[in-house]
């Protein structure tokens, strides 16, 4: 937006951090600016999805037929270990991170995150934990025990080679690396905020991160305690986890979910968050029950410490042990609930605009509804000792993590990707991408919950060609070719949009929270002068003065679905 | 892009001045708060480990199986545990007399505080000598000593980085390097500090005052 | 589906239960679903309608509505789960001595009846010791207790019985039985290492003659064999490495760390599922078992000549 229109506050001015002004190659390494280094966040976890995809197209390929010979045992063992820890340390974390490393300061309307040099030394702290993981390939084989590593498998008697210690070494560096992102997110969102903004009034993204953030300094050390005794049992043969000598193979379980639960919630917690800056702003409508949707993300960050053991139904920790557990993740899903109802609410009555983010959005919507729907099945415990281990979890696990979490982020992207690069993502490739991203999802992982429910256990490298196995197989292995495609498509996207797209204004959405109040991309102190602050949508306010958010009485803004009860209720079709 | 363009209204509102928001705490502290906060829940499981491994039965025919009952020496421990607590006491000194402008008082606190924490890990390393030398308990004895190591290990580390900590803004502020009357970095060193010390107090509450009143 | 084609009272009730939720999630798909193509067709921008919609931003009743309802459809399903975990997981009485034990190895299964002896020529008596195939009698479900010899193992065989980890230091109980004879499959449902996918599971449900029959087979001590050929056979087989770890009784080996081939003629699988039970696979099992099943704790007999492989085999599959 230019100075034209804008800012009636100017922005307190502060001297930049030294290295803040590096430019050059110099600033891929050293820069501490928070949205060089948020980009530096989203490519490595661009670099990272793209191994971890490749690994999950060997593991397709070798499961396409039974008793294939493409990939041996081992290297299957050691692929499915790597996809599923690739996919959750190095890519779906940075992604939720580095958005928020970029977007949080400017949603605030602040200068930077609170500790700039944390921030990087976070981000590198990070990568090193993945180069290390990696490093394990030329070390002497790739970790093998799965992203979960139960002992006493992981134990050195049964797993002598080296790839477990990379593993818990990598685990650990990229696990401080993230609690170092988490305290930045909390210190900068509680004492950062521009002038005027109340906590109660940071857009929801802001409120996801933030929430997030107590996940990740709580739920990460316990992995860390966990990680740290599993290396002392394997290189300094102690005896946590050894049940030969006393040591218990159910506490690592007990810890590893402690951790293990929250860190799913930490997965998907800030891409609800964007999915409610991205619906709103393609209705035109507010984002339906703030003070709800923030409310739930709290109680789902309070609940997700207290259903961890809903992995461990199988164990035999008996049914007072069960049906705790059981009723807990039950809990959850009420919450999660609220969610989506309010973003359909959101959408009710609105003016809905379908740009590629909004369709990655709304299909979000569905696809994690399937997700959490077939989630409820895992609470209810007894029919948890069918599903669980199965392909039914597979299934179910990417609907939450990939038709929930990654259509997030792709909805995100769209929508973020001209403020980062003051580019627009051409709409065309865009539609392209979509498409091809749900036939090639739904194809790959609708099937799985059947082949599930037919008995496939998980983790198998092979199978017999039981009733149905080799087609079901088979299909799902044909999507993942239309998925390879979307994200060729996507990158081709990013790359040519980048390069040549159309140049983006400062707000191409008319949105209405502070980061499209400064020019795409933003300059490197973020904001030369700040709108006032006086509600959810300052930029909403600016251009409707007369139906400004602020005006409304109701606490906190709150307009109501139920008609005014005064005649001179305010309606806003005032254009 | 459309109406707001339109809409220049600029010029016809007036916008009341805006008070702007006080944060809650500096943001140094804060951010201490919240890395102990993730250290607690870390110590917390080294901890419950060792707990849930405390009634571990020694195999049938090994007499000298090591426990905390007969491996440790509580009344010593309990000795150099006076000093790490008193060390929470000086710094809480030194921080007084930073705020009352006094820096060379404030430099003498802190080197109380780091003698005594320097008193504590010696105390640690006797320990240490004393179980993996003649009594041979180690980390990889049995579970006493998997969990008894790598908790009070831990544990000493972070003391030491505190002690390393504390000595250079001890260093900075004998040199001028930390001016004024509030030092933020004394202050989040200090919340860190005292922290240590809450969480020797509850390993020595569970592993040693059992002992010493048994 | 297994999972819907339950043959015991205890996949039976998971099943029902199951499809009820099924049916609930199905409604619940339905219903999210056809409110966003509703709301995605009947509130899109028409043409290029540049004014915006009524700023809604909330409604109290509305919350509390999609707050409580799915409140009350869990409150409602839980009653049904606690009934259903009843019946798939009874709980056992104390004194009741197990029927069957089940032992996961890597990669193989062990099953022992503490109950019925084996008396051995020596006079001593022995347990039954059966591995990967186990033969249940139809109708009133046996009381299996479960342990890991090794790493974490689940058993799971979707028609008969719920899911449950075997794990080393903790042991785990089950009702196992089947309403109906015939063969259910399974496979070791906890990721134990490198031959995971080849941990298969085959329980036969028998009826009461039939399952007599059969125990008294897994009773009798085979006789040493008369043939000459089969002699030799035998003599290969305790020459060789093979007696460190197989255990055929009424022969000197005994040991116990791989599964016991006292009966290894009467299966229909070996390798605990990967390949049939033929003397051709078993000749190229004991020749290239690393190449078959890598990974798998038993080294290839590369170096025994021919003559000595196809007695050995000849012997081993006449142990029925």
């Amino acid at each position: 937006m230019s100075e034209a229109r804008l800012p009636l506050v100017p922005q307190k001015t502060e001297a930049l951090p030294r290295l803040g002004s590096k430019s050059g190659f110099i600033s891929w390494v050293a820069s501490t600016d928070h949205k060089q280094i948020g980009i530096m966040y989203l490519l490595s976890a661009a670099v990272f999805f793209v191994i971890g995809g490749l690994e999950a197209a060997l593991m397709r390929a070798q499961l396409g037929t039974a008793r294939s010979t493409f990939l041996s045992p081992d290297a299957y063992n050691q692929i499915f270990t790597m996809h599923g820890t690739t996919m959750v340390f190095l890519v779906v974390v940075p992604l939720m991170i580095g958005f928020g490393v970029y977007f949080v300061p400017l949603q605030i309307g602040a200068r930077d995150l609170a500790f700039p040099r944390l921030n990087l030394l976070g981000f590198w702290v990070l990568v090193f934990g993945g180069v290390l993981l990696y490093f394990s390939f030329v070390a002497g084989g790739a970790p093998n025990a799965g992203w979960f590593s139960y002992a006493p498998l992981s134990e050195h008697a049964y797993s002598s080679g080296v790839g477990l210690d990379y593993w818990a070494l990598g685990l650990l560096a990229a696990g401080i690396g993230t609690v170092i992102g988490g305290i930045n997110f909390i210190v900068t969102v509680l004492t950062m905020r521009a002038p005027g903004m109340k906590l109660t009034q940071v857009p929801m993204f802001v409120w996801t991160s933030f929430i997030n953030s107590f996940l990740i300094i709580l739920a990460l050390p316990a992995l860390n305690a966990a990680l740290v005794m599993l290396l002392a049992d394997r290189l300094l043969n102690a005896h946590f986890f050894t049940p030969d000598s006393g040591g218990s193979a159910v506490l690592w379980q007990q810890y590893f979910w402690t951790f293990g639960h929250p860190e799913v919630y930490i997965m998907i917690l800030p891409a609800w968050g964007m999915l409610a800056e991205v619906i709103p702003v393609f209705s035109r409508k507010p984002l339906f029950g703030y003070q709800f949707f923030a409310a739930s993300s709290v109680a789902i960050a309070f609940l997700s410490f207290a259903v961890y053991a809903h992995h461990m139904f199988a164990v035999g920790l008996g049914p007072a042990f069960d049906a705790f557990f059981g009723a807990s993740t039950e809990l959850i899903a009420i919450p999660t609930g609220v969610k989506i109802f309010n973003w359909i609410a959101t959408m009710w009555g609105g003016k809905i605009r379908y740009t590629t983010s909004m369709l990655f959005a709304i299909s979000f919507i569905v696809l994690f509804t399937i997700g959490g729907v077939s989630g409820v099945s895992f609470a209810i415990f007894p029919t948890d000792w069918q599903t669980e281990d199965s392909y039914y979890v597979v299934a179910h696990m990417h609907y939450v993590l990939f038709g929930g979490t990654l259509f997030g982020v792709l909805a995100a992207t769209y929508y973020w990707f001209p403020k980062m690069t003051g580019r627009m993502l051409s709409e065309k490739w865009g539609k392209w991408n979509f498409w091809m991203t749900m036939i090639g999802f739904n194809m790959t992982f609708m099937i799985q919950h059947f082949l599930g429910l037919a008995g496939m256990p998980r983790r198998v490298y092979t199978y017999n060609d039981n009733p149905g196995w080799t087609l079901m197989n088979l299909i799902s292995s044909v999507g993942v070719i239309f998925l390879g495609i979307a994200t060729l498509m996507f990158f081709w996207n990013v790359w040519i949009s980048w390069r040549k797209g159309e140049l983006a204004p400062d707000n191409p959405w008319d949105a209405w929270t502070l980061e499209w109040a400064t020019s795409s991309p933003p300059p490197i102190h973020n904001f030369d002068q700040l709108p006032p602050i006086r509600s959810r949508r300052p930029l909403w306010d600016l251009a409707h003065p007369e139906d400004a958010d602020y005006l409304h009485k109701n606490p906190e803004n709150q307009r109501s679905a139920e008609p005014p009860r005064k005649p001179e209720g305010r309606t806003a079709d005032h254009a | 892009m459309s109406e707001m363009t339109n809409n220049n209204r600029r010029n016809s509102v007036v916008y009341p001045t805006l008070e702007p928001t006080k944060p809650a705490m500096e943001k140094n502290q804060l951010g201490m708060i919240c890395f102990i906060s993730s250290e607690a829940i870390f110590f917390l499981l080294l901890i419950l480990a060792f707990v849930y491994y405390r009634n571990d039965v020694a195999p049938v025919n090994s007499p000298d199986w090591p426990t905390a009952k007969n491996s440790l020496n509580a009344p010593l421990t309990a000795f150099f545990t006076v000093f790490l607590f008193s060390s929470s006491l000086t710094i809480w000194f030194a921080e007084r007399a930073i705020h009352a402008g006094k820096k060379l008082t404030a430099c003498i606190w802190l080197i109380v505080t780091v003698t005594f924490g320097s008193i504590f890990i010696i105390g640690q390393g006797i320990e240490y000598a004393d179980l993996l030398g003649e009594k041979n308990v180690t980390i990889s004895r049995n579970l006493f000593g998997s969990t008894f190591f790598t908790m009070t290990g831990f544990h000493g580390l972070h003391v030491f980085l505190g002690l390393v900590a504390i000595s250079i803004i001890g260093f900075m502020i004998l040199t001028g390097a930390i001016k004024g009357k509030n030092s933020a970095a004394l202050n989040t060193i200090s919340v860190y500090w005292h922290f240590v010390d809450a969480v020797w107090a509850v390993i020595f509450t569970l592993v040693y005052l059992p002992l010493l009143f048994s | 589906m297994p999972v819907f084609d339950p043959k015991s009272a205890q996949a039976e009730g998971i099943s029902t239960l199951f499809l009820g939720i099924l049916l609930i999630a199905f409604l619940i798909v339905l219903l999210v679903s056809g409110l966003i193509i509703y709301a995605g067709i009947k509130f899109r921008q028409k043409g290029d309608d540049k004014t915006e919609p009524r700023q809604v931003s909330g409604s109290l009743r509305m919350e509390i509505a999609w707050t409580a309802a799915p409140a009350i459809i869990l409150i409602a399903v839980f009653i049904p789960t606690v009934m259903v975990m009843n019946q798939a997981d009874p709980s056992i009485p104390k004194n009741l001595n197990s029927q069957v034990e089940i032992i996961g190895h890597q990669f193989w299964w062990e099953y022992q009846l503490p109950q019925e002896k084996v008396s051995l020529p020596d006079g001593k008596q022995g347990p039954v010791i059966l591995a990967n195939e186990l033969h249940i009698p139809v109708g009133a479900p046996l009381y299996a207790g479960l342990e890991s010899g090794d790493v974490n193992h689940n058993f799971w065989v979707p028609q008969l019985s719920r899911k449950i980890d075997l794990i080393k230091g903790q042991r785990n109980h089950l009702m196992l039985g089947g309403n109906v004879p015939g063969l259910y499959k399974g496979a070791c449902a906890e990721y134990c290492g490198t031959q995971h996918a080849w941990m298969l599971l085959s329980v036969r449900v028998d009826p009461p003659d039939q399952y007599q029959a059969w125990l008294q087979q897994q009773k009798a001590v085979p006789a040493p064999p008369t043939d000459p050929k089969l002699a030799h056979g035998q003599q290969v087989f305790l020459n060789n490495t093979c007696v460190n770890c197989h255990a055929i009784y009424g022969t000197s080996a005994l040991a116990q760390v791989g599964p016991s081939l006292t009966h290894i003629g009467g299966r229909t699988t070996i390798g605990a599922g990967i390949m049939e039970n033929t003397s051709d696979n078993l000749k190229k099992w004991i020749k290239n078992v690393q190449v078959i099943k890598p990974g798998v704790r038993m080294p290839g007999y590369n170096s025994l000549s021919d003559q000595d492989l196809q007695d050995l085999t000849d012997y081993l599959e006449s142990l029925k």
